[in-house]
């Protein structure tokens, strides 16, 4: 038999006390199946389910009454006693914790038991039927505000604590010219950046050209090292995708001569910019 | 139904299945993930966000509604001048008189009472702009001296965020003319309705005084230069964007033994001078022949057609090229508890933005946890995701929640751009 012990806060922002009344309910095997999360299919079987107060206690009553004060919180315990799951197959059972108040549901919270074999199953990468082709024409670098974004400086590193612009170069790979192209940042990765969002309408995208997104960019000056940043392409009667651009975040003694030795790693790393999960793993939280 | 985003709550409420933690690489925003559960040293997870516009209001998307082919128009001269101190008259639009009298100029209507003060000379030269929000006056004490009053004729908001009250001047700006007869009206117009200018002989010698006033940039909201006079040899039109963005000074080389010369482009959301962008590479448009136009045949980039006198150049278009704002999606999570009340702490997962949201369109919006915590559990594998959705102008849709606040009040649960999602953090 194996016990799971849950704590849950009940909490009252009200100026009032209130009077809650919680019950367990059980999750069908259907409706845990529906959550789509990867876990065993066979169901545990249950022993025993209860609410107690009592941190301590082996077992509980399926509904428990409690009063909270005004502006305060109380914990309550959940125990959930199962039978061992099967050697090979492992198993699963849900209950929803259930907060009544003045005789409503005013919320609860799901409460899951897993038995499982093995490790979790690792990500898929899951392709559209028409990926919209834009594609990086480079690493992205800083540059200075209203600078010239054509012109990459020596050092493509962002330094911590400025305010720079980001310069994302796209392209169009294709031979025939893609219409109604658009391009955003959908965030920076891992790092403190922050950025004011925008959407280029790139438009008509003939072949070959390069087209020059940029995003003014502030970096708090805490993440340093390599982070991937996401980038959406949008073409006309395609799906629109995101481009894994490598973004380096470091400090004024980051010289370009120790960049010039990495830009060709990195640059083998952003192209062709859709990445392993694998890949994803490496990097670094600065 | 205005503006309004959705994340779709769950049945329960606490189980949305559009708030998905996911170790998936999802290539395309239009595609769902797969749910994972996270652990406690998880660098791989995303959280996933489907945002979906549920309202009637394209979001991200430009603003700009002129129909293309789109030449660019030239400024509208003021329509009305008087040159008798004694002279009196009024006009009302849109709810608004402007009285002119021998006792002083006035504005008024309701929630707008503004005196121009007694213009000496008796010349005064006016006109609303073409939408209907400002209302531009020149006095002159003087008759060689000019001064430009624009009043906002309702709340109207400049391009760094502040708010210019209806009633109050949005901008000023004087000047000398030389003469006589100095100035008259056709010294002054509207370009689009998010300029005036003005343009004379210059007072103090040889050349040409141009003035732009920007009623929405931020002080300092006039740009102004001097220019040589080149009679029979160049000559310039006045023009501004489809959308008003920006404003050209446009030269007509009336001489091909002049040369070219270049556009001069001015921000109306800066008064600051810019430049034409290609593929948004800054660079300059010269003109060489005495009829030189400019159409707008694309509200994006190389989607603006000059013509020079000589081999005609595609540019971006300053009014749509870039938009700013779109939606902006956040993620904070919470210990386990039957409300998503904050009282236990909230600890920000992160943020992340997204373009264009078109009316009935939705997106899976990608959020990583930037948290130097990471997925941290505290010792409680209970957690709850809460998710928000908003429009980064902070105003069409506003922020919802900040739970990074101090004391921040529960979570909103209940409004369509929020949702919550319990998850386990296995240690």
């Amino acid at each position: 038999m194996t016990v799971h012990r849950f704590t849950v806060n009940i909490p009252n922002g009200e100026a009032r006390g209130v009077a809650v009344r919680l019950r367990l309910q059980r999750v069908t095997a259907k409706s845990v199946a529906a959550l789509g999360l990867g876990l065993p299919e066979s169901a545990l079987e249950v022993e025993s389910a209860g609410i107690t107060l009592d941190p301590c206690a082996d077992e509980g009553k399926p509904e428990l009454e409690l009063k909270v004060p005004a502006y305060s919180s109380r914990d309550v315990n959940v125990v959930i006693a199962t039978a061992a799951a099967g050697p090979k197959r492992g198993g699963v059972t849900a209950f929803n914790l259930i907060d009544e108040r003045g005789g409503k549901v005013a919320g609860g919270v799901m409460l899951a038991c897993v038995d499982r074999v093995g490790p979790e199953p690792a990500g898929q990468v899951i392709k559209p039927p028409r990926p919209c082709p834009v594609v990086l024409a480079g690493d992205p670098y800083p540059l200075a505000a209203h600078g010239d974004p054509s012109k990459p400086p020596a050092a493509k590193i962002l330094t911590g604590g400025t305010a720079v612009e980001l310069v994302v170069p796209i392209t169009n790979p294709r031979s025939s010219t893609l219409s109604e192209v658009q391009v955003y940042l959908e965030h920076l990765g891992v790092s403190d950046a922050t950025f004011a969002p925008a959407t280029w309408n790139v438009g008509d995208f003939a072949p070959g050209a390069v087209f020059y997104a940029t995003w003014p960019v502030s970096t708090a000056g805490r993440s340093r090292g390599t982070f991937t940043a996401s980038v959406v392409v949008a073409s006309a009667r395609a799906d629109p995708v995101r481009l894994e651009a490598t973004l380096r975040i470091g400090t004024r003694s980051d010289s370009p001569q120790k960049e010039k030795t990495t830009r060709a790693r990195l640059a083998a790393r952003t192209r062709p910019v859709r990445r392993s999960p694998a890949g994803r793993r490496r990097l670094g939280r600065g | 139904m205005p503006a309004d985003l959705r994340i779709a709550d769950g049945n329960p409420i606490w189980l949305s299945q559009s708030i998905v933690p996911s170790k998936d690489t999802v290539i395309s925003p239009g595609q769902s993930p797969s749910a994972a559960t996270p652990n406690v040293n998880s660098t791989d997870v995303f959280t996933y966000i489907k945002v979906e516009n549920t309202g009637n209001v394209d979001l991200g998307a430009c603003a700009c509604a002129a129909a293309v082919p789109a030449p660019w128009p030239t400024v509208v001269l003021f329509a009305n001048f008087l040159a008798n101190p004694n002279a009196s008259t009024s006009q009302t639009q849109s709810g608004v008189t402007f009285t002119v009298s021998n006792f002083g100029d006035s504005l008024s209507g309701t929630g707008i009472n503004f005196s121009f003060g007694l213009s000496a000379s008796g010349k005064r030269a006016w006109a609303w702009s073409p939408d209907s929000r400002f209302f531009a006056y020149v006095g002159s004490p003087n008759g060689n001296d000019w001064y430009l009053t624009v009043v906002a004729l309702q709340n109207v908001t400049r391009s760094n965020g502040t708010v210019i009250n209806k009633g109050q001047a949005a901008v000023t700006g004087n000047g000398l003319f030389a003469g006589p007869p100095y100035w008259t009206n056709a010294n002054f117009g509207w370009a689009g309705s998010k300029a005036v200018a003005a343009a004379g002989a210059y007072a103090g010698g040889g050349g040409i005084v141009r003035m732009v006033a920007c009623p929405e940039a931020p002080s300092p909201n006039t740009y102004g230069d001097l220019i040589p006079d080149m009679p029979g040899q160049v000559d310039w039109t006045q023009l501004s964007s489809p959308c008003g963005s920006v404003f050209a000074f446009v030269p007509r080389v009336l001489q091909a033994a002049v040369g070219s010369r270049d556009i001069m482009l001015i921000s109306t959301a800066t008064a600051q001078v810019v430049s034409f962008r290609k593929n948004n590479v800054p660079t300059s448009v010269g003109i060489s022949g005495a009829n030189p136009s400019i159409t707008t045949n694309q509200h994006a980039a190389n989607g603006v057609h000059v013509i020079t006198g000589g081999s005609p150049v595609d540019v971006d278009d300053p009014d749509c090229t870039t938009v700013g704002g779109g939606i902006a999606v956040i993620v904070d999570r919470v210990k386990a508890s039957t409300l998503p009340s904050a009282n236990l702490g909230v600890l920000g997962v992160g943020s992340a933005t997204l373009g264009v949201l078109l009316i009935g369109q939705n997106r899976w919006v990608q959020v990583p946890n930037s948290n130097a915590s990471g997925w941290s559990n505290q010792g409680e594998q209970h957690w709850c995701l809460l998710g928000q959705a908003y429009t980064s102008d902070g105003s069409t849709i506003p922020r919802p929640w900040n739970g990074q606040a101090a004391s921040p009040p529960p979570f909103p649960v209940n409004n369509n751009n929020c949702a919550q999602r319990n998850i386990q953090i296995l240690p």
